[in-house]
């Protein structure tokens, strides 16, 4: 079984002045489909820079990133953009929502970031039902039209992940998406993105330094200076990748 | 294009943006003003310069009396419309009844002239009627004791009109003789059917010396009435009599048929004005090839200092206002330089959602254009209401304040002329665009080209 | 103290100062360029249209009798504020072919001229720079004596440079005109037509090509002797005279005091001032003088808008810093006057930058000019007009200051106002400030 996202050997360094300051020394990961990953580590171990280098946002130094099979890290801008805009959701620890839009328009924007005019006009209104209903399910069908100023930390980080799932991603890349909010929100948060790991199949990648969150996971990969931890314990059978 | 209403939001959530929309209504309202209002000054001083012109002119031609011949060669090009023959010659002019005082020259203080010497057309006017707006100068005249009696026949004197004792016993009058509103002022002497002198010299070979010789001579008129042609070089200094009367100044006798072939310019009307200059290089190779003594000219060509001052000054002008619209386009380019630094992190976001680079840059692009053009129409609506209250807003400083804008009369006119041409509305618009285009390109690829991890990472 | 110093260099080392100063560049250089170019060219106009007349000018009615300049000159030294006056005779000629023949070399009017009689002593300070302003030594008069000639030599008389070109004529060619006055003021019987040999004595050029092109001077006794006809040969005739006026004086004023003069003593004659004789080229002047204003009044607002929307720019990157500067020990009234100070240096910087661009500009112009109409056909300035060679350009230093003072006391109003009200933030909600 192919895994859906696949890193091979990365490697990322970052300038810093006249000297290069190495991140990721040589990552391999696997992320299978419907599966959720934590990503732990100390903060400086590369977690971050991992994902972002995962979502096609950062080109590795080194190394290469596949998806389903196709090494997308060396694919035109362009085409990387296309793919991260349809197959690849992203979270953020600060939400990361365009203070201008409301809460609708926000996550429509997740879906015709891409569009030409007339493809805009022609699949506008089923758009815009879709993240009505996305919405309406996180319990925010009365908040359509709320500025995030007018949200708080829990609705903002509602409207985030609504916003990655409306293009239909086949996974989610979620960066600290509780790192933000107080216990009790945040767990709020994390039993909606299992629900929709378990009632879409969507992937979850989660880099978060909370060990709870890294128990529910399904697997746990550590990174440390830049490197993954080998397990110290196999995989139990509960921890195997669903197929 | 979910991107333009992005850029929309973005554009109308700062209001930094209003300023620099503001700063290119304020330059394309001054350039669509300014630019009317001075074309108006040109056109005017064309008018003013070619009303008294033909569209092409012979001269330097030595008088004799060829022009039946000139006259068949110039109808020879296609583009050429109509002949006039004219003699070009000087005079001086005396009010009959030799007053102390003399004063037949026009009163006004810019008008003082400290002599009576003019240069004399004689003109024939059924044909000269074709080829210059003559009808039109003589019924500029306001004042009935200075119109012409007939307009058809401009030269003719009426005898009512005389003084007794200039009639003849036979009802014969002197021959007419037009002076310019401009030169006559406000001279009350001056009425139709004044007797006048013209003093003038004939030119004349010594037959015993060889050597040329003036023969003075002396002819009595009376004033036919008045012109005004609006170019005031020309009507000042100008006077005009029947051809026939100056040939007969010359000596020729008007019995002798070839007589009737002197001159020493024509003037000539074209069909199409445009292709002039094209049309005086054929005519002048057709006078040389024939022998003919003169050159032929365009009204502009005997103009040219003049045009050439204006279009200066016109150079000139566009200049400045080029100037201003770069101030206003780096003021497009500051206030999206300063949007673009405070959505950083949104530009992240937007890579994280997968936006192109080509896409981030259009976001931005299209918020510049947007003020720009916003800014543009506004301006120019507020350009072309500017220039058609110009002259009530002028009228009002001037009869509350005693002070406005402009001088009042300026060049003799009642209002301040300008020119509204939709092309020109359009070039600004253009002009301007391109400028914003230009200058919103950096901060808009800065914004693409950013790395969107820093992005995100950015406060 | 060392604070301050270690703060302000912090301050200093960021780059997006240059914003500041390049927002305030733009706004000195177009404000200084534009009427520098526009009034360089306003006021040569004006320069030449004044030069070619004197303060004020007497006119005597055409067809007058003749009078005596002396006679007449006693009743203007009457007034106290006359300095100089200066007889002409002002006549016209036309100009004819000396064999009959008559060919024409240029499109304008060759053959008429007016006809000035000068006193080439009196004038000499002023015209003698318009015949040094010719170069071409065939066509340079003898500044000393340019009318002087031998009793048998025919009377000299000066063209305008262009005009002697136009006609192919050079110094000491000869040249006929013809002209005629009438012999006595009673009986207009007595006109007289004659023809006159002149020799060309040289060239001159006041650079105002309307009156450069009709104008031809000569010596005043050599056209009263030719006008003479039947009058004295004393008779210090003239028709015109220039009153050189002492400097400061209402020319409008003096000019009424002397035409009620005039009448007292039932002279046919009228005193005009220089701005109403060159009325017609003056108005032009103004029409432009206003359109320069209202360019310079839009200039004005944008750049304005300019140095405000860089210097709030800069003024807002600069907000979280407060809060780092109040954290390293800084007072309020500390912060305030960095950002004053740093106002004012940019602001400073920006101003002599964009002098400098302007003048630069200004006198580059005529490269400009000259590779556009050589690489593109161009024209944008035609040149060949007044004999200009060069665009001119007029810095007014009265106007730089005026601008300087402008830029200086905008960028501390748009530094200080928001940094007045950042600094009355809490240090650590203006850290946290966008």
């Amino acid at each position: 079984m192919t895994a859906l996202l696949k890193a091979e050997g990365i490697q990322k360094s970052y300038r810093a002045g006249t000297r290069e300051l190495p991140v990721l020394r040589g990552i391999d990961l696997d992320l299978f489909a419907g599966e959720i990953v934590a990503l732990v580590g100390a903060s400086g171990a590369g977690k971050s820079t991992l994902l972002h280098v995962l979502g096609l946002l950062d080109r590795p130094t080194q190394g290469r990133v596949f998806y389903r099979d196709i090494p997308v890290s060396e694919l035109p801008p362009a085409k990387q953009a296309r793919i991260r805009h349809r197959e690849i959701g992203f979270v953020f620890q600060f939400y990361h929502l365009i203070a201008e839009l409301n809460a609708l328009q926000n996550v429509c924007l997740g879906a015709m970031m891409l569009d030409s005019l007339p493809q805009y006009f022609g699949k506008r209104k089923k758009i815009k039902d879709r993240a009505s209903q996305l919405l309406a399910d996180m319990g925010l069908g009365d908040r359509l039209k709320h500025r995030p100023s007018q949200l708080s930390g829990g609705e903002r980080q509602r409207v985030a992940i609504a916003r990655a799932l409306i293009s239909d991603p086949s996974v989610i890349l979620a960066d600290e998406p509780t790192g933000n909010l107080d216990s009790h929100t945040a767990e709020e948060i994390l039993d909606l993105i299992w629900r929709i790991n378990e009632n879409d199949g969507v992937s979850f990648l989660i880099v978060t330094h909370n060990e709870q969150v890294a128990a529910r996971a399904d697997r746990t990969i550590r990174l440390r200076d830049g490197l993954v931890v080998p397990p110290l314990v196999p995989p139990t059978p509960s921890q195997e990748a669903r197929v | 294009m979910y991107k333009y209403f992005l850029g929309l939001k973005f554009l109308l959530s700062r209001k930094i943006n209003l300023l620099g929309m503001f700063g290119v209504l304020v330059a394309v309202w001054a350039l669509i003003t300014v630019l009317s209002i001075f074309k108006g000054f040109i056109r005017e001083v064309h008018t003013q310069v070619r009303g008294a012109a033909s569209d092409l002119v012979l001269i330097g031609h030595r008088m004799d009396r060829s022009y039946e011949k000139v006259e068949a060669l110039l109808q020879s090009d296609p583009n050429v419309r109509a002949l006039a023959p004219r003699i070009s010659w000087f005079g001086l002019l005396y009010v009959r009844g030799g007053m102390i005082r003399g004063q037949y020259v026009g009163d006004t203080e810019k008008g003082s002239r400290s002599t009576n010497f003019f240069r004399i057309y004689g003109i024939d006017f059924a044909r000269e009627k074709n080829v210059t707006g003559i009808t039109k100068w003589l019924s500029r005249v306001p004042e009935e004791r200075l119109k012409v009696a007939d307009p058809s026949d401009p030269f003719r004197v009426l005898p009512e009109d005389l003084p007794k004792e200039d009639r003849g016993d036979f009802g014969q009058v002197p021959p007419g003789l037009l002076m310019s509103l401009d030169r006559i002022g406000n001279e009350r002497i001056f009425a139709r059917g004044r007797a006048l002198t013209l003093a003038s010299g004939r030119r004349i070979r010594d037959p015993k010396t060889g050597k040329v010789q003036v023969q003075p001579i002396k002819r009595k008129f009376a004033l036919a009435g008045a012109f005004h042609s609006g170019h005031y070089d020309f009507d000042a200094g100008t006077l005009l009599i029947d051809i026939e009367v100056m040939r007969s100044i010359f000596g020729h006798d008007p019995e002798d048929e070839d007589s009737l072939d002197v001159f020493n310019e024509v003037a000539i009307a074209l069909h199409d004005s445009k292709s002039a200059v094209a049309t005086t290089k054929r005519l002048n190779k057709i006078l040389r090839a024939n022998g003919i003594s003169g050159t032929v000219f365009t009204w502009q060509q005997r103009q040219q200092k003049l045009l050439q001052a204006v279009s200066h000054e016109q150079g000139l002008m566009k200049l400045i206002l080029f100037v201003l619209m770069v101030v206003a386009s780096v003021l497009i380019f500051a206030t999206l330089s300063m949007m673009v630094s405070e959505k950083i992190r949104d530009i992240g976001i937007l890579a994280a959602l997968g936006a192109t680079r080509r896409g981030t840059a259009m976001i931005f692009l299209f918020c510049g254009m947007t003020t720009a053009l916003v800014g543009t129409v506004l301006g120019s609506i507020a350009g072309y209401f500017s220039c058609l209250y110009i002259n009530p807003v002028n009228d009002y400083l001037w009869t509350h304040y005693g002070a406005g804008l402009f001088p009042p009369r300026l060049f003799g006119l009642e209002k301040i002329p300008y020119v509204l041409e939709a092309s020109w509305f359009l070039q600004v618009a253009l002009f301007a665009l391109g400028t914003a285009f230009v200058f919103s390109l950096l901060p808009a690829l800065r914004a693409a080209r950013y790395d969107p991890v820093k992005a995100l990472r950015h406060e | 103290m060392y604070k301050f110093f270690m703060v302000y260099k912090y301050l200093l080392n960021r780059p997006i100062n240059l914003l500041g100063v390049i927002g305030v560049l733009i706004a000195t250089w177009a404000l200084i360029f534009v009427p520098s170019i526009f009034s360089g060219y306003i006021v040569q106009i004006e320069h030449h249209v004044r030069n070619t007349v004197s303060d004020l000018s007497l006119i005597l009615r055409g067809g007058a009798r003749p009078l005596s300049f002396a006679k007449v000159a006693k009743l203007l030294r009457k007034d106290s504020d006359v300095e100089d006056l200066a007889p002409r005779l002002s006549w016209y000629g036309m100009l004819i072919p000396a064999d009959g023949e008559a060919e024409t070399r240029s499109a304008s009017d060759q053959d008429f001229f007016q006809l000035i009689g000068i006193d080439y002593p009196r004038e000499k300070g002023r015209f003698s720079s318009w015949l040094q302003a010719v170069a071409d030594k065939d066509l340079k008069a003898p500044i000393a004596d340019p009318f002087s000639h031998g009793p048998k030599s025919p009377p000299k008389i000066l063209l305008g440079v262009d005009k002697a070109k136009e006609l192919g004529l050079k110094r000491g060619d000869h040249l006929v005109l013809t002209t005629g006055f009438r012999d006595d003021a009673e009986a207009d019987e007595n006109v007289q037509s004659i023809v006159i040999e002149f020799e060309l004595g040289g060239c001159f050029s006041s650079e105002h090509f309307a009156f450069d092109e009709f104008s031809a001077f000569v010596s005043i006794q050599d056209l009263r002797k030719i006008l003479r006809g039947s009058s004295p040969p004393s008779l210090d005739r003239f028709n015109e005279i220039d009153i050189q006026v002492k400097n400061g004086t209402d020319l409008d004023r003096v000019s009424e005091r002397l035409n009620n003069l005039l009448q007292t003593q039932e002279i046919p004659g009228i005193v005009v001032t220089w701005k109403k004789r060159q009325e017609r080229f003056l108005q032009s002047v103004e029409h432009q003088r206003f359109l320069l204003q209202l360019v310079l009044a839009a200039l004005m607002v944008v750049a304005g808008f300019l140095i405000f929307a860089t210097l709030s720019m800069m003024v807002s990157e600069k907000t979280k810093d407060i809060g780092i500067l109040a954290a390293l020990g800084a007072t309020r009234k500390g912060i305030l006057s960095i950002f004053l100070f740093s106002g004012f240096t940019v602001a400073l910087a920006g101003f002599f930058l964009g002098l400098l661009g302007a003048w630069l500009s200004c006198k580059n112009l005529n490269a400009v000019n000259d590779f556009l109409a050589e690489h593109f056909a161009l024209n944008l300035f035609p040149k060949d007009v007044y004999g200009l060679k060069l665009i001119p350009y007029a810095i007014d230093p009265l106007w730089v200051a005026q601008v300087g003072l402008g830029a200086l006391v905008l960028a501390g109003l748009f530094s200080l106002i928001p940094a007045w009200r950042a600094a009355r933030l809490d240090p650590i909600q203006s850290m946290r400030a966008e």
